[in-house]
Parts: structure tokens; C-alpha cells; sequence
């Protein structure tokens, strides 16, 4: 009986369900696209944010006057592998080592003093422990290198940057001489930082010119990380080891240097503080600011679709009249409506979800170039506040339909 | 209404968005770099010159030299201290106090075996200057390595007198190539360069956080359209009793539509007007939550947020009217 009267006001008012239905719909749409969209934004902003390059720096470990002074101390490039093997292992997007020597170069006569750098442009490692291997190098890690002409593949090749390059009058093709050895210039670099006055040649083939097998200066490493907040600005040596489990297992800039620096023998890592810290504010923003529109659109779905039932509802007191006019009981029109609300959430939540999965992979593929994560419970959410919201929206009317006196309705439709 | 004042909010935030981020990201560092065209040094009046230049949101000027330290050379840095200590560089011990204190970079701590408090002696050529070392900063760059100093400690300490090595500028991401070309064209015989690290990421950055907002502005705005249609639909049926009446009491068709365009017309324009000023509300609510710092919200969108609440009430009336035009007065007043 409740399901036939339910069924056939669905029938008989098709505009007017429809319109309730959409209205319920959109908002949901809304409301489901933006929490998506705020769940994911910082993943993929952190992503984008890796554009600034590495965030940790891995040095030798400083001893006396080393560093300093110019005497060099090295890393063992093998140790690199192990940089994947740390708990944060995945959250691991690039790693770059450079081996830097200062060598006399000349041409045409023109003598100069600069630093000769070996280092991965797009160097394939395997994976410690997995089947999959690990594409890496300046390539992913500083990816605003601008290079004209190509990377140095064979071993007496030789990039050179565009000021030391415009210095000494050389150009793309020409040969060099680094010492006893006679380079080939494959291509000219643009930074427009320090990298400008240096040369660079494949970490390999540097390596074996200088005899200098498996050696590197330093690694920059890229990671995605969880943004700093107070607790991860403490110092972890005053930490309580709960304090210390609950650093090192978050992924905090600092934690996760330090859980690099554990893996690298002789190494001090440390973070590059003017991309870390700036990640974790901009991060941070952006987050609130996404929750913020969430909650402004989510109030005034809400509010847009409790109209439209209201609206909708109030139009019907005639029906409301008679039915109290034939004798039924409050609680049985009540339930006639709820029923009704119930439904509209239904249909409206679901329709608004499927919508929003499209809206929100719409903007993601735009703007991030890749799928955005589609929570499954975002459905039961989604589909949930729907039919709560379709309910509240039938509240007023409810109401008022129960003090409605049958005569004077009735006699007013007339 | 409701709706106006959303896509008021949300224009007023996509259109602000871009500077405040850009401002956020101002700790990344310069985006421009500008050095003395042939080994000499700068004057310190460049500074002056390039901090007065449009889009030039910041500038640094820098020394840079070696000082010999018990037989070893290390670098020094001078630099504008008051502005060290707003970008977000990691200090321990304190910021220097008075003209002999410097600080130190936390590599040069642990080769040099120094504390905090600890008087050392600089000496370059045959000056020596002492110094007390007031804290250790951590920056993840060269800055590890070195001294840093205030300008005229390092004045003192090189022997020379107000010029600068290089000066650090940030300008206005997007605008980089222009501000470049003005620097040049306003001190001679310097050499500029985009630092491509900073300007690419940020101008990349930017544009992507601008086109989300733009696109989650567009998706509320077609929302916020269709949810005042359905509520302005479910008038419909009122409407069209209204009109029968008028019109079997001899109004004109012309003079229906009239009056109901003029209604529109006023409750689109108080809707615009009452959306806007809440949307502004909005914006700055949402902008000093997130970034804390109010953003400017152009004129231009006051005039489109009055000119969409007067095109959707606009349209939100018409159709009812046209159809209720249709009918025969008669049928519409006996259906009732």
C-alpha cells in the first residue's frame, strides 16, 4: 500500500519529481567531485612541487676540513640501490649522483679551471628486491635542465654550460681538451645557476677517465613528503622513542633523510630547506583552502536542494488535505512522505555520484594529467548525505502538512 | 543569490589565487640573478635602482669572498641580515645581535670544531677581525659552507666599500623576461639570468593551481545554475494561475510580459548586488583562512556577478510566462 501511493506520486508528478531528483543530483555531484578533489589534492601538488627538484641532499660525512678546504671525500655509488630498500622506499621519485672534479680545459689556446661533473641523465636501475626497474636521473630530478643538442652517451662526450660555452667560444660539435684527453661537445646546457660554468659527462665515463670506478660526490634525492608541522620540527635526539617511532615512521622531510643517511655509509643527509619548507606551506594552504571550498558548496547544495523540496512540497497540501479528509492517520503521511524524501536521496545520490566521477576525472586528467583516486566509500558518503539532505528537506513541509485542516484546503483548492 | 555569491567567491579566489601563491612561494628563493657583466663588482646602487623597478617583488644584495681561518680558507657571504631572517633558513643560536657577531654555516661547525659563542679570527690578505659566532644556519647549499655576515662586516673584512657581488632578485613570476630586459636597460654593464629551477616550477606550479580553480568555478557555476532553475520551476504552476487572471481581467500580452520582465530585472539586479557583497565575504573568509591575507577582488566582477544574477532570474521567469501565454485564460483559471 505505502509502496503503490509512493510509486504512483513518482508516476503522476514526473516534472516535479524530476526537478526534485536533479536538484538532489547536482548537489551531490558537487559536493562528491570537490571532496575527491580535496582528498587528492596534496598528493598531486606534492607531485607537481618535485618540479622545484631534490629536497635531500646527501653529502660525505664532514671530517675536519674536508668539504671545506677542497680536499674531496666521496660516497660508493652501489649504496644508491639501497635507497629503495628504506621504509619510505615508494615515496622515493628520483635520485641523482654527481661526481665533480676540477679539471683544467682548454681550446683555441684558451685556458681554464672548471669543474668536470659526472652524473645519470635517465639511468635504469634495478629495483632491490622487485622485478620492476627504476628509471632515474637529472632527467626526473631537476627537470627544468634546458639542453640543446643531446645528453653525453658516448664516453668521450661532454655537455658544457652556455656562460662557460659563450667564454671561451665554443660551440655544439667543437672538440675540447680536458687534460690529455680530447672531449666532444654534444650539447649546451641552460640553468642559470652555478651549472652554467661547469661541463658534464656521464657519471660512467667519468668515472673511468679518472679512474675513479664506483665513486660519487653527492646524490640529491627527490621524495614526496608529508608536509612539517610543529611535532616534526622537534629534535628527534630529545624525542621519547614513542615520539621517535611515530617521526620516523611519518613521512616528514627530516625522517625520511635520516632514514637515507642510515643506508648511505659515510654520509650526512640533509634536507634543502628552501624547497622542504616551502613545500609544506604551500601544501598546507592549499589544503585548507580546498576543505574551505568544500564546505562553502556543500552548505549551499545543501541549502539549493532543501529549497527545491520545500518548494515542491508545499504544492501539495491539497493531496495532504485529502487524504486527512479520508481518514489517515499522521504518522501514515508522514511515513508517505519520508518514504517519498527517501527515494529522491536515493536516486539523486546515486545519479549525483556517477556525475561527479566524471567531473572529477575530467579535472584531474586537465589539470594533473592523471586519474584522481575515486575513494569507494566516497560512494556510501555521496549517496548517504543525499537522502539526508532529501529528508531534511521534507521537514518543513511535513510540518506544516500536519496542521493543515482538511476542510479549509480542500474548500481553497476550489 | 546563493549562487552569485558562490561564483562571486570562487572568481574572487581563482583571480587572487595566483599572487598569493606567488607570494607563498617567494621562500623558494630568487627567480633572477644579477651579476657584473666582466669580473668586476657591483655598486650598490643597482640595488637601489632594481628594488624600485616594477614587479620586482624582492631583491638581495650579496658579497662574496674567502677569508683564511687558523691556515684554512673558507668562504664568506655577506648579505642584507634583516632579510636573511624572514626567508625560512634553519638557525641554531641566535640571529647576530650587534656589529662582531656573525653566524655560521653548520658545515664550517663541525669541520672547525666551533660552539656557539666561540670568538674566532678572520683574516684576509693582512686584516684580521675578530668575530663572535652567534649561531649556526642550515640551508642545504653552499651557504653550509660559509661565514655569513652582514654587508658591511664583509666591507670591512675584504677591504672594499659598497659594491656587491651579485644581487638576488625576485620579480613576479610570468613576467620574468620583461623584468629582465628592464633591469638591463636600467644599470648599465650588467648581466641578468632566469634562474630556471625557480622560474619554470613556479610558472608550471601556478598555471595548474589556476586552472583547477577555474574549473571547479565553472562546475559550481553550472550547479548553482541548475539548482535556482528547478527552484525557479517549481513557481511554474503558480505563475500560470496568476497569468490566466490577468489576462481575463483584460491585461494585454505585451503588458504581462512587461511587468514580469521588470520583476525579473529587480530581483536579478538586488540578487546580483546582495550575491556579490556576500560572495566578497566569502572570498575573504576563504583567503584569510588559507593564506591569511585578504585578497583584492577586481571591480570588473562586481559588474559580472550582477550582470549572471540578471541573466539567470531572466531566465528563470521566462519560460513560466511564454508558457502560461500559450493557454487560454479560461482553461488555466478552471484547472485550478
Amino acid at each position: 500500500m505505502l509502496l503503490t501511493i509512493v510509486k504512483n506520486s513518482f508516476i503522476n508528478q514526473k516534472k516535479s519529481m524530476i526537478l526534485m531528483i536533479s536538484s538532489v543530483a547536482v548537489g551531490t555531484a558537487l559536493a562528491a567531485s570537490l571532496i575527491t578533489l580535496a582528498f587528492e589534492i596534496s598528493g598531486k601538488v606534492s607531485n607537481e612541487l618535485r618540479a622545484f627538484g631534490a629536497n635531500i641532499l646527501i653529502e660525505p660525512i664532514v671530517e675536519g676540513l674536508a668539504d671545506i678546504t677542497g680536499q674531496k671525500r666521496y660516497l660508493d655509488e652501489e649504496d644508491i640501490l639501497k635507497v629503495k630498500t628504506i621504509f619510505w622506499r615508494h615515496n622515493i621519485i628520483g635520485i641523482s649522483p654527481f661526481l665533480e672534479t676540477d679539471e683544467v680545459i682548454s681550446h683555441n689556446g684558451n685556458k681554464r679551471t672548471v669543474k668536470l661533473v659526472g652524473a645519470w641523465y635517465q639511468k635504469e636501475l634495478p629495483v632491490p628486491g622487485e622485478k620492476k626497474t627504476f628509471i632515474t636521473g637529472i632527467a626526473t630530478v631537476s627537470p627544468w635542465w634546458d639542453i640543446e643538442g643531446s645528453w653525453p652517451g658516448a664516453d668521450h662526450d661532454v655537455l658544457i654550460g652556455t656562460t662557460l660555452a659563450a667564454d671561451l667560444g665554443i660551440e655544439q660539435g667543437d672538440n675540447v681538451k680536458v687534460g690529455d684527453t680530447v672531449l666532444n661537445v654534444t650539447g649546451m646546457l641552460d640553468t642559470g645557476g652555478p651549472e652554467d660554468d661547469q661541463l658534464f659527462m656521464e657519471l660512467q665515463s667519468l668515472q673511468t677517465l679518472k679512474g675513479m670506478k664506483g665513486k660519487v660526490s653527492k646524490v640529491y634525492v627527490s621524495a614526496l613528503t608529508t608536509p612539517m608541522d610543529e611535532f616534526a620540527y622537534k629534535n628527534p635526539e630529545t624525542m621519547t622513542s614513542t615520539e621517535y617511532e611515530k617521526w620516523y615512521c611519518t613521512g616528514y622531510v627530516t625522517s625520511i633523510a635520516k632514514q637515507v643517511e642510515e643506508v648511505f655509509s659515510g654520509s650526512r643527509a640533509k634536507p634543502i630547506w628552501k624547497v622542504a619548507a616551502t613545500e609544506g606551506n604551500v601544501l598546507g594552504k592549499l589544503e585548507v583552502l580546498t576543505y574551505l571550498l568544500c564546505i562553502i558548496s556543500l552548505a549551499a547544495s545543501a541549502l539549493g536542494v532543501s529549497t527545491t523540496m520545500i518548494m515542491s512540497l508545499l504544492r501539495r497540501s491539497e493531496e495532504i488535505g485529502l487524504m486527512k479528509a479520508l481518514g489517515a492517520a499522521r504518522l501514515r503521511i508522514v511515513t508517505i512522505f519520508v518514504t517519498e524524501g527517501f527515494f529522491i536521496g536515493l536516486l539523486g545520490g546515486i545519479l549525483g555520484y556517477i556525475v561527479s566521477i566524471a567531473v572529477s576525472q575530467y579535472i584531474g586528467m586537465h589539470v594533473f594529467h592523471t586519474a584522481l583516486e575515486q575513494k569507494g566509500y566516497l560512494m556510501l558518503i555521496a549517496i548517504g548525505s543525499a537522502i539526508i539532505i532529501a529528508l531534511a528537506g521534507t521537514v518543513l513541509p511535513i510540518k506544516r502538512a500536519l496542521y493543515i485542516k482538511p476542510g479549509i484546503v480542500l474548500k481553497e483548492a476550489k | 543569490m546563493l549562487a552569485v555569491a558562490i561564483v562571486t567567491g570562487l572568481a574572487g579566489i581563482t583571480s587572487g589565487i595566483k599572487d598569493k601563491l606567488g607570494s607563498e612561494l617567494q621562500a623558494y628563493g630568487a627567480n633572477l640573478i644579477v651579476s657584473p657583466g666582466d669580473q668586476g663588482l657591483l655598486d650598490i646602487d643597482a640595488l637601489k635602482i632594481i628594488s624600485g623597478l616594477d614587479s620586482v617583488e624582492n631583491t638581495s644584495g650579496q658579497i662574496y669572498g674567502r677569508a683564511f681561518i687558523k691556515e684554512n680558507s673558507v668562504e664568506v657571504i655577506g648579505l642584507e641580515m634583516d632579510k636573511m631572517r624572514e626567508s625560512g633558513w634553519r638557525l641554531g643560536g641566535s640571529w647576530p645581535l650587534n656589529v662582531r657577531e656573525i653566524v655560521a654555516g653548520n658545515n664550517v661547525k663541525e669541520a672547525l670544531k666551533i660552539e656557539k659563542g666561540d670568538e674566532i679570527s678572520l683574516q684576509t690578505n693582512d686584516r684580521f677581525i675578530k668575530f663572535i659566532i652567534s649561531g649556526f644556519i642550515e640551508r642545504g647549499g653552499p651557504e653550509d659552507n660559509a661565514f655569513i655576515m652582514s654587508l658591511p662586516q664583509a666591507w670591512e673584512l675584504m677591504g672594499i666599500d659598497n659594491t656587491l657581488s651579485a644581487i638576488l632578485v625576485r620579480g613576479k613570476s610570468g613576467d620574468l623576461d620583461n623584468i629582465s630586459t628592464r633591469i638591463t636597460a636600467a644599470v648599465t654593464g650588467v648581466k641578468v639570468k632566469t634562474l630556471r629551477q625557480v622560474a619554470v616550477a613556479e610558472e608550471s606550479l601556478l598555471g595548474k593551481i589556476q586552472l583547477l580553480m577555474a574549473l571547479v568555478t565553472v562546475v559550481v557555476f553550472f550547479a548553482a545554475t541548475v539548482s535556482i532553475m528547478s527552484t525557479m520551476g517549481a513557481n511554474v504552476l503558480e505563475r500560470r494561475e496568476e497569468i490566466g487572471l490577468m489576462m481575463a481581467i483584460g491585461a494585454t500580452r505585451n503588458g504581462i510580459r512587461l511587468f514580469y520582465f521588470a520583476e525579473a530585472v529587480l530581483t536579478g539586479l538586488a540578487g546580483g548586488v546582495a550575491g556579490f557583497c556576500l560572495g566578497y565575504f566569502f572570498t575573504q573568509a576563504v583567503s584569510w583562512g588559507a593564506f591569511h591575507a585578504l585578497i583584492g577582488i577586481p571591480f570588473h566582477l562586481f559588474i559580472v556577478s550582477v550582470a549572471a544574477g540578471l541573466i539567470v532570474s531572466l531566465i528563470a521567469s521566462h519560460f513560466p510566462v511564454v508558457n502560461a501565454l500559450k493557454y487560454n485564460p479560461a482553461v488555466i483559471l478552471r484547472e485550478e
